[in-house]
């Protein structure tokens, strides 16, 4: 994740350690956001107060996706699942867009949620969007953070299997229990405090007449991604058994909960959702090329054109895809591009077939010709992309092969 | 997870961290330093197999996979050389290096490999353009970034690929003063560089 480097990878495995420790605990009782008796103590406040640095650090980080529509339409989302108890609480949620391809949300206790590009591309409707918003709200609402923070400083199996290492590295538990809740809140918290955010997210969704069978998929996406990037990093919220705990969970929920009457409408929000995300998929698959995600980029590149079958842009990403694709079977000892050039060709034919001016089909076109050794064809498709483009970035390859062949 | 080649907001953490407890091992139980000044123009260096002119006076450090020396301090200025196998891993994307990329292909690599560093700020690419490196095609990439503390960062890279291994070569140094000031000395690096065979 492009936030990482906010947080040791020692960190990390850590929380995974007292996350262990933590199993089968029981949860600290206290009362939620907008039931009586609430109230903050001075643990919460300065977990709130740690959470508005990480938000400056967040914005100061060149982190954000800029676009205010889409902020709008998140926002506005998760204030229509806040439930009405807690509107009068003065508790603002904040939803906020993160550039990083990979499947991951997370929410803060100071009320900020923050949606990876990745997820956002993942996702298909606002149904499977307002599940991972009733989830991330809900850590939010039942101060799971503070829960968690006391929890740990309760615990004196805890603070007995830490004292040495703390004493030697001259730390407190306090101040270590505290960058650990802290850490929980976004690579995940306790099983138990995960699945009453299960519960109560999918009471929000039930409550705002969304499609309860279109929550499950959500995990199958992350599921589907954890497979596709062979993940092994301590990546809570997408780690593969926290994944499927997750789904079975939901699928237990969707049983449990009462059949449909014949007028209920089951909202997927399929026609609100994906204008407003079309260009969120188009730049996180180039962050996937980035990084060599390729199986991640091809779902979504699929995605993008069955809901956009005569977009130019969609079939020169899978032309792209093509080009650049790098994974290979087992059996293999590198990815055979014989078999990918042809198919890349293809996609940028069809790009240029949609808009004879889209400059990146051509570039594509022309390597893939250089690669195959057809020095005609890549002469004349590097010719068109400077006609169209004369100040392209890579224009001293292209000159550099034009004056030489 | 392989250390070589971080730009040097990584190195910064890396070099720093690492630094005190190697150097206080490495000087009392070998007396070895963990930096060496140099001390003549002509450099060859067995391991990465190559030779180039170096700046007399300028430190180098003595641990890592990748030839690292620096002037004033890694943070300020560094010119790193490093020759890895194709089929490793890079440090950043899951992309790799492979036999059959042309020289923009590599830069495309390198350039994913850098803006996947997390760390790495408003990344601006300044130049993109071939270069001939002892005869090899290769590339040459300039681009600039902030780091995570605002400071204005600005780096030329160099990569070719010998056989089974790609040659990387970078000089980096904040925007002010630095990178002007050092540019004269990587130049005269680059001019000089040579592979040498085993």
């Amino acid at each position: 994740m492009v936030y990482t480097r906010l947080f040791t990878k020692e960190k990390i495995v850590f929380v995974a350690l007292s996350s262990l420790l933590l199993s089968g605990c029981a949860t600290v009782k206290i009362p939620n956001v907008g039931e009586s008796g609430y109230s903050q103590a001075d643990d919460e406040k300065r977990l709130q107060k740690r959470s508005e640095e990480f938000v400056e650090e967040i914005a100061e980080g060149d982190l954000l996706y800029p676009d205010l529509g889409l902020e709008t339409y998140l926002n506005r989302l998760a204030m229509r699942l806040l439930p009405e108890e807690v509107k009068k609480e003065n508790l603002k949620i904040t939803v906020k867009v993160i550039k990083d391809p990979t499947l991951n949300a997370f929410a803060l206790p100071n009320g900020y949620i923050y949606i990876h590009t990745g997820m956002l591309a993942a996702i298909d409707n606002e149904a499977q969007l307002a599940t991972l918003l009733g989830h991330e709200m809900t850590h939010i609402l039942h101060r799971h953070a503070v829960k968690q923070f006391r929890s740990l400083t309760n615990k004196s199996a805890f603070f007995a299997v830490l004292q040495a290492p703390l004493a030697y590295a001259g730390g407190d538990l306090a101040s270590l229990a505290a960058q650990v809740t802290f850490i929980s809140s976004v690579y995940g918290f306790s099983r138990e405090l995960e699945d009453e955010a299960d519960d109560t997210g999918f009471a929000m969704i039930r409550t705002d007449g969304y499609d309860p069978a279109e929550a499950v998929k959500l995990f199958e996406h992350l599921e589907q991604f954890i497979k596709d990037e062979e993940l092994k990093l301590p990546f809570f919220f997408s780690t593969h058994p926290n994944v499927v705990a997750r789904k079975k969970n939901y699928q237990k929920l969707i049983a449990k909960s009462p059949p449909a009457a014949a007028t209920e409408q089951r909202v997927t929000g399929d026609m609100a959702y994906q204008p407003l995300t079309k260009p969120v998929v188009l730049d996180n698959v180039m962050w996937c090329f980035q990084k060599g995600m390729f199986k991640t980029a091809e779902r979504h590149i699929q995605n993008f054109l069955q809901r956009y079958p005569h977009e130019a842009a969609g079939y020169y990403l899978k032309g792209e895809l093509f080009r650049q694709r790098q994974d290979f079977s087992k059996k293999e000892k590198k990815r055979d591009k014989t078999k990918d050039f042809p198919e890349a060709l293809a996609a940028y034919e069809q790009a240029i077939a949609l808009d004879q001016n889209w400059a990146p089909a051509y570039q594509g076109r022309a390597l893939v010709y250089q690669k195959q050794g057809n020095i005609p064809e890549a002469k004349a498709a590097f010719k068109k992309y400077l006609e169209i483009n004369p100040n392209v970035a890579d224009k001293a390859y292209v000159e550099n092969f034009l004056s030489t062949h | 997870m392989s250390k070589t080649f971080y730009p040097l907001i990584k190195i910064q953490m890396d070099v720093f961290r690492k630094f005190i407890l190697v150097f206080v091992c490495a000087s009392l139980v070998s007396g070895c330093a963990a930096f060496s000044q140099l001390r003549k123009e002509s450099y060859e260096d067995d391991n990465r197999l190559f030779t180039a002119s170096v700046p007399v006076g300028w430190m180098r450090y003595n641990f890592g996979k990748e030839f690292l020396i620096t002037r004033d301090g890694i943070v300020l200025n560094a010119i790193a050389v490093s020759r890895r196998k194709l089929d490793e891993k890079l440090d950043f994307t899951k992309k790799k290096f492979t036999t059959d990329m042309l020289p923009q292909d590599l830069a495309e690599v390198e350039l994913d490999d850098l803006k996947s560093v997390a760390g790495i700020n408003r990344f601006t690419l300044l130049s993109n353009e071939p270069a001939t490196l002892d005869g090899r095609s290769g590339f040459r990439v300039e681009y600039g970034y902030y780091t995570q503390s605002g400071l204005k960062m600005r780096g030329i890279r160099y990569g070719f690929l010998e056989k089974e291994w790609i040659y990387r070569i970078r000089y980096e140094a904040p925007t002010q003063h630095y990178f002007q000031y050092s540019l004269k000395d990587f130049k005269k690096f680059m001019e000089s560089f040579k592979t040498k065979q085993k």
